[in-house]
């Protein structure tokens, strides 16, 4: 076993997403407790270009086929496990992500290393990998720790500043030639199903008012929406307001939603479960109305009242009106 | 929104009015003949006059073949009916036998609507009387000769009085029917129904026509003095004569109108078994069986049992209905009064009671005999044609719409049970999953945490932390007085400051009473009224066990669903209380000097009858009684009592998306208060209508006009117990939040 | 015939204050109520989509943990052909690699040529349950999936998966497969109480068990709550106080014209 902490690198319409400069940022501080390097792992078609911005890292392994182009966890599953048996590193990062989710339980069964999930902080102390967990929907923080090693980690979205894994540099960048047979892998990609367009898209509004299950029926709504165009802003949502087709799919924030970064994101009955959360805690401000004190949401956000939101909204909404006049 | 109707005392008045004149027709005739008529003697007519002989033979069989055809018309609908699951319907007999005679010979429930109401009365009295009149004139000529002198002349001018009357009524219905169109009738556009107005109006006019030319031709020259008596009829005669027609002519027109008059009238009699006539019939039997108990106790009938057959729980086919609820569905005549106070009509949902019925109805006359006939036979299988009650015949929609709130019943002149119908059908809806999403996700709630707003059991009792005195565990401790609070009373927080208001009241009046904490779940009503009767079973099951467990004498509820559900529905589980709703123990607790408002209140407020406690319970003058004590000016909404209109929120409404897309029904309600005219507070005394009326303010824009203030704010106000400062619009939600700070 | 296996795991229920063991390293199970993962209730209910449709058979098996005798009865009431309970001395609170690997000894025993799992849960420290039994049995996975089409001879699955910014793959794979639910097609099922326990006085659940050896190979140093509120200022007051509060936060920032 060396002492390297790798990192798998995820790449989305040839761009890094930010979740790769996250692990980036938090290998760099891992890396010298465990001894070893940082090492970014880059699969893909045609990829070799993208090297450049991973400059924070000490090394960057490529790895080029015409099967790792669509995003087919099993491709990656394949060429990673190889790759990791040969180079065996003391930590593996994995972003918890559509692809990492696919890759993780797979890995650590397949090379019998113990994983830990939902990581969302990282130490390697005393030669063991200590992880901090958010669990039980942000309920509970679990301190767990892979005694010596070596092993994985699956980290959640925000877990270090992307900025901390972006950072000139000159790695080594060395290609490997996968030693699997990418024949074998046996799920086909048929092609991707873009979400019907048209609708606002809510990257781009700088203020967000966002509404959760807490609003209760559909008919509340115009509650919030009345804050919203009071604020000259956009409505998005929880996925449960989606799911209930309150809302189209484009509203929706989150990991399986949209990553959006607002000036201000307005949160109201949203418990701010980490897969809400990931796609809205880079936001400016964050301010989060809820009734239960314990919500998580109020962990994330900048200023929080905890509150009734039949309450409060209206009162904003006029507050906002008569400020304007 | 829906004008107030005219105060029920002057509909009452009129009414009375009409009656009085009906009654005094056959006085005044006495009267006028005992003044005028006692030299006439002799007076009398030669029955069936110009008629030959062998037609009398005819009349007589046609007579008796009548009597067969309508026999078979009900002997076809009795099948029909037979096809239902059975159901007592005739205990005490002299009850019935009352509601009979009040609302079947006396059409007490007509009042409703006027214009319909005194058009009825006339058509109907006018009738009756004239079908005595014809059985007199029977037995006159065939067995015991007396209309003669002046009986024949009273007689006569009764007959024709009435004969007037009922056409007034036939016109009245005629004006109604094509020139005033009221909405509700959109249904009873059938032909059936217009065919026997007309006809109604031929055999008037044609009787009037064969008197009017008999008259001409025996008596305006012999007997000038009797003419008069018939007055239609002699006016008719005048006419004839005036126009120069001799005897022969005369005689031959008489013959013409009399061969038309008859038939005519035998027709319309065959009619009696097959049309809209049998509702003579058909609703005197319906009224004769109708359910003898308030609405609440209305799961008690055979409709609403709890499920056995679990594979096929709910109404799927006709058999799963009872041969009340079948019959039922015939008695219908489409008069839309079902409508007038239908919340989910009125906001413009699927639902329409009348239309409910009326599909069973023509489902059944179109399947129904197959199903007969197949079951002669032994067959159970399904028929040609036969569809699913709940869910294809009836869509699911429809079935949701329904807010359980009683005003369909209370205005039906028949007493058809509607309710009876919507708790089978959703039964069905539920068994097969067809619910919203959002009132699956309540169930599931309540079947865990036993409230329906999800939340932890162990919060249940949290709302007492707001208090600066302890209340009682009745596990713990015995009490007198064992509070069944109630979910939203419990966990709502734009209900809970008037929770602990009840709470500081009562103790305030030095009331022994506990709660049983975490040990109450909900009782269940409303979960029963939306067709999760096994849920209902669950709840009730738990809460009686924990009932059983605590010492007390007496139930008190603050909310009306959970006083229902206690008092009607648990008995048949084992748990029989002695059971009150607070507005009940306020009143008693002022009226015996417990508590001792300490000014009078000077508020003019409306009072919102709860469906559950007052159409469902008959609990109405007792919240009346707390306002007097009080001290404040009640003013009524014209939809008040037994008319009340519901909040919206009742069977199951809370926990689902909105259905209707007009106005909501509290919203058409608070606009009813407001129009009162400066009425400052509109009192409620149920925790679901605390919410949904504060709501309705706020969205009708009326903040400045009306607040919207649960019964015992009120009397806390008045006793000057310590109160948490009011705001202007004095809404508890409003104090709550501040409660909070 | 299409053979699919739910399996389903208990996880504590979020409507109550999480318990925490004297010991600190664990969860207070004693006091703990436990609801089924959310997730597997989607895919059970993904599976009964697929039963309707190409008359599968489906059967449900969880471990012997928390309250599952309830859940499995559920689920028979739901209609599942089949549900079985395995019992074995993997303790009170398996994690997913020891889960796994007991599923996998029962399943050597149950035809299946499709396994439908919730894509995670709110407990998974070690990692996903799909994942990790699609390896033990070497099945191709898919995961974070939210629609499901088996072709007609029942050889092969054609899934979407769920990308970021609303974006879904498909992907077709050869069955038998395991695939991790995020949502099924419709919301889960309601089943009515009465079928419920119609199923449990009627109705029966299997027993096995099987032999659990080795976990995951993580140790549980300290579990605690996190501290609320951490980063945000609470705002107090009335709701008007809150809402001038917000207003003024708005307005130092510019964010208000
Ligand atoms: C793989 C995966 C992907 C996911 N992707 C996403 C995603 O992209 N986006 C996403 O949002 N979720 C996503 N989820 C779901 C996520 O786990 C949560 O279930 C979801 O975010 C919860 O939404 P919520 O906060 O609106 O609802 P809840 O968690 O039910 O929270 C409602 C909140 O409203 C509060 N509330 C209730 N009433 C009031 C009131 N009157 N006033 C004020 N507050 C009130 C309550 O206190 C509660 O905190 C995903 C889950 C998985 C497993």
């Amino acid at each position: 076993m060396s002492q390297d902490v790798f990192v798998l690198v995820e790449h989305l319409k040839g761009q890094l997403t930010d979740g790769t400069f996250e692990l980036l940022g938090i290998g760099r501080e891992v890396a010298p407790q465990a001894g070893g390097r940082l090492v970014a792992l880059l699969l893909g078609r045609d990829v070799r270009g993208l090297a450049e911005q991973l400059g924070a890292a000490d090394v960057v392994l490529y790895v080029e086929d015409e099967r790792l182009g669509d995003s087919v966890p099993e491709a990656y599953r394949r060429v990673l496990a190889g790759l990791l048996q040969e180079q065996s590193p003391k930590l593996t990062l994995l972003p918890t992500s559509s692809l990492g989710m696919d890759l993780a339980g797979a890995l650590s069964v397949e090379l019998n290393l113990p994983m830990i999930a939902f990581c969302k902080q990282l130490a390697v102390q005393d030669g063991s990998i200590v992880a901090t967990c958010e669990l039980y929907g942000g309920r509970a923080v679990v301190e767990a720790e892979i005694p010596e090693g070596p092993g994985l980690a699956l980290v959640l979205p925000g877990a270090c500043p992307a900025d901390k894994g972006r950072s000139e540099g000159a790695p080594a960048v060395e290609e490997v030639k996968p030693s699997v047979d990418l024949a074998e892998v046996r799920v086909r990609f048929k092609g991707l199903i873009e979400p019907p367009p048209g609708d606002v898209d809510i990257t781009r509004q700088e203020i967000l008012v966002s509404v959760g299950r807490g609003v209760q029926r559909e008919e509340n709504l115009p509650i919030v929406q009345e804050l919203a165009d009071a604020l000259g802003a956009a409505l998005s949502s929880s996925r449960p307001v989606v799911d209930q087709q309150w809302l189209p799919p484009t509203r929706q924030v989150g990991k399986s939603g949209m990553t959006v970064k607002p000036r201000l994101y307005l949160a109201v009955g949203i418990s701010g479960a980490p897969e809400h959360v990931e796609g809205m805690r880079d936001s400016d401000l964050i301010v989060a109305i809820n009734s239960d004190a314990r919500a998580p949401i109020f962990n994330v956000a900048h200023y929080g009242a905890v509150a009734d939101l039949f309450e409060v909204v209206p009162k904003l909404a006029e507050a906002v009106k008569n400020r304007g006049a | 929104m829906t004008v107030a109707p005219p105060a029920k005392s002057s509909k009452q008045a009129v009414v009375v009015a009409t009656y009085a004149t009906l009654a005094a027709v056959p006085i005044v005739a006495a009267a006028l003949i005992l003044a005028v008529g006692t030299d006439l003697g002799d007076a009398g007519r030669e029955v069936m006059w110009n008629i030959a002989e062998w037609a009398r033979f005819l009349l007589y069989a046609s007579a008796a073949v009548l009597v067969i055809v309508i026999a078979y018309g009900y002997y076809r609908r009795y099948e029909l009916w037979r096809l239902g699951k059975p159901e007592s319907r005739t205990d005490n007999w002299a009850e019935r036998l009352k509601a009979f005679l009040i609302y079947g010979i006396g059409q007490g429930r007509l009042p409703g609507d006027l214009y319909a109401s005194v058009m009825h009365l006339f058509i109907f009295w006018g009738w009756v009387v004239l079908f005595i009149g014809t059985a007199m004139l029977t037995i006159h000529d065939d067995f015991y000769h007396y209309l003669t002198g002046t009986t024949y002349l009273g007689y006569s001018l009764t007959l024709d009085i009435f004969g007037l009357l009922a056409l007034i009524g036939v016109g009245m219905a005629l004006v109604r029917r094509y020139l005033m169109r009221p909405p509700k009738l959109r249904l009873a556009s059938l032909w059936d129904d217009a065919v026997l107005l007309w006809l109604m109006l031929a055999i008037l006019v044609s009787g009037f026509l064969v008197e009017g030319v008999r008259i001409a031709a025996t008596e305006l020259e012999e007997n000038p003095d009797w003419a008069g008596w018939s007055p239609v009829g002699w006016v008719i005669a005048k006419v004839f004569t005036e126009a120069g027609a001799g005897t022969g002519l005369l005689q031959d027109i008489h013959q013409a109108f009399w061969w038309f008059h008859i038939p005519a009238a035998l027709a319309w009699i065959a009619w009696v078994g097959y049309g809209k006539v049998a509702h003579i019939v058909l609703g005197s039997a319906n009224i004769f069986t109708r359910r003898l108990s308030p609405t609440g106790a209305q799961i008690a009938s055979a409709a609403l049992q709890p499920i056995t057959d679990f594979k096929n729980p709910g109404v799927a086919r006709l058999q799963d209905l009872t041969w009340k609820q079948l019959m039922q569905v015939d008695v219908c005549v489409r008069c839309g009064r079902c409508e007038g106070d239908c919340p989910a009509d009125l906001n413009g949902s699927h639902l329409t009671p009348m239309g409910l019925i009326q599909d069973i109805h023509n489902y059944m006359s179109e399947v129904g005999p197959r199903l007969v006939a197949a079951q002669r036979k032994d067959g159970q299988e399904a028929v040609a044609g036969e569809r699913t009650i709940a869910g294809d015949l009836i869509p699911a929609d429809v079935i949701w719409d329904c807010f359980t709130c009683g005003a369909c019943e209370a205005q039906c002149p028949f007493f058809v049970e509607h309710l009876s119908f919507m708790v089978g059908l959703r039964r069905r809806l539920v068994d097969e999953g067809t619910l919203d999403t959002q009132l699956s996700d309540t169930l599931m709630g309540l079947s865990r945490y036993g409230n329906s707003l999800g939340q932890s059991e162990k919060l249940r009792g949290r709302w007492t932390e707001g208090l600066d005195f302890p209340v009682k565990d009745v596990r713990q401790e015995p009490a007198e007085y064992l509070w069944f609070v109630g979910d939203q009373a419990s966990y709502n927080p734009a209900a809970q400051e008037v929770t602990r208001a009840v709470a500081r009241v009562f103790n305030k009046a030095g009331l022994d009473f506990g709660i049983m904490y975490e040990g109450e779940k909900s009782a269940g009503n409303d979960v029963r009224r939306v067709g999760e009767e096994g849920l209902f079973e669950l709840l009730a099951e738990d809460n009686i066990q924990t009932l059983g467990e605590c010492q007390f004498q007496t139930i008190v509820t603050t909310d009306p669903h959970t006083f229902n559900a206690l008092k009607n529905e648990y008995p048949a589980y084992g748990g029989q209380y002695r059971i009150c709703h607070y507005t009940e123990l306020l009143a008693d607790l002022l009226e015996n000097g417990k508590l001792k408002p300490a000014r009078r209140l000077n508020h003019r407020v409306t009072y919102h009858d709860p469906c559950y406690l007052g159409r469902y319970n008959g609990v109405f003058d007792t919240p009346r009684r707390v306002l007097k004590a009080l001290g404040v000016e009640l003013v009524e909404m014209g939809r008040s009592r037994e008319r009340s209109y519901c909040c919206g929120a009742g069977g199951g409404h809370l926990w689902m998306q909105e259905t209707g897309r007009g106005e909501r029904p509290s919203e058409n309600r608070i606009r009813e208060a407001v129009a009162l005219g400066g009425v400052q507070y509109f009192v409620v005394a149920c925790p679901k209508d605390v919410s949904m009326f504060q709501d309705a303010v706020k969205t009708t824009g009326y903040e400045e006009e009306i607040a919207v203030r649960d019964i015992v704010d009120l009397v806390e106000e008045a006793l000057e117990v310590e109160v948490p400062e009011r705001e202007a619009t004095g809404s508890p939600r409003e104090s709550a939040s501040a409660m909070e700070v | 015939m299409l053979d699919i296996v739910v399996p389903i795991k208990q996880v504590p229920d979020l409507v109550e204050e999480l318990e925490i063991d004297p010991s600190g390293t664990a969860l207070g199970l004693e006091r703990t109520r436990f609801v089924v993962n959310e997730l597997d209730d989607h895919a059970l209910e993904q599976a009964l989509l697929l039963k309707e449709k190409h008359q599968a058979q489906v059967s449900v098996i969880a471990l012997d943990v928390g309250d599952v005798e309830e859940t499995l009865f559920m689920a028979l009431a739901k209609g599942v052909d089949q549900a079985i309970k395995i019992s074995g001395d993997f303790g009170p609170a398996p994690d997913n690699h020891t889960t796994a690997r007991v599923l996998k000894d029962v399943l050597g025993g149950l035809s299946h040529n499709l396994i439908l799992t919730g894509v995670q849960a709110i407990d998974d420290l070690d990692g996903q349950l799909g994942i990790l039994l699609s390896s033990y049995l070497d099945l191709p996975y898919v995961g974070l999936v939210s629609g499901v089409q088996i072709d007609e001879g029942g050889s092969k699955a054609t899934v979407l998966k769920e990308l970021p910014g609303g974006v879904k793959a498909e992907l077709e794979l050869p069955l038998p497969a395991v695939l991790g639910i995020q949502a099924a097609e419709q919301p889960p099922r309601y089943v009515p109480v009465s079928r419920v326990r119609q199923a449990m006085r009627t109705a029966t659940i299997e027993e096995r068990s099987a032999a659990a050896e080795g976990n995951g190979h993580i140790r549980v140093r300290r579990i605690s709550k996190p501290q609320v509120g951490a980063g945000a200022e609470l705002l107090e007051g009335s709701s008007e106080d809150i809402a001038e509060q917000i207003v003024g936060i708005l307005a130092d920032r510019g964010i208000l014209r």
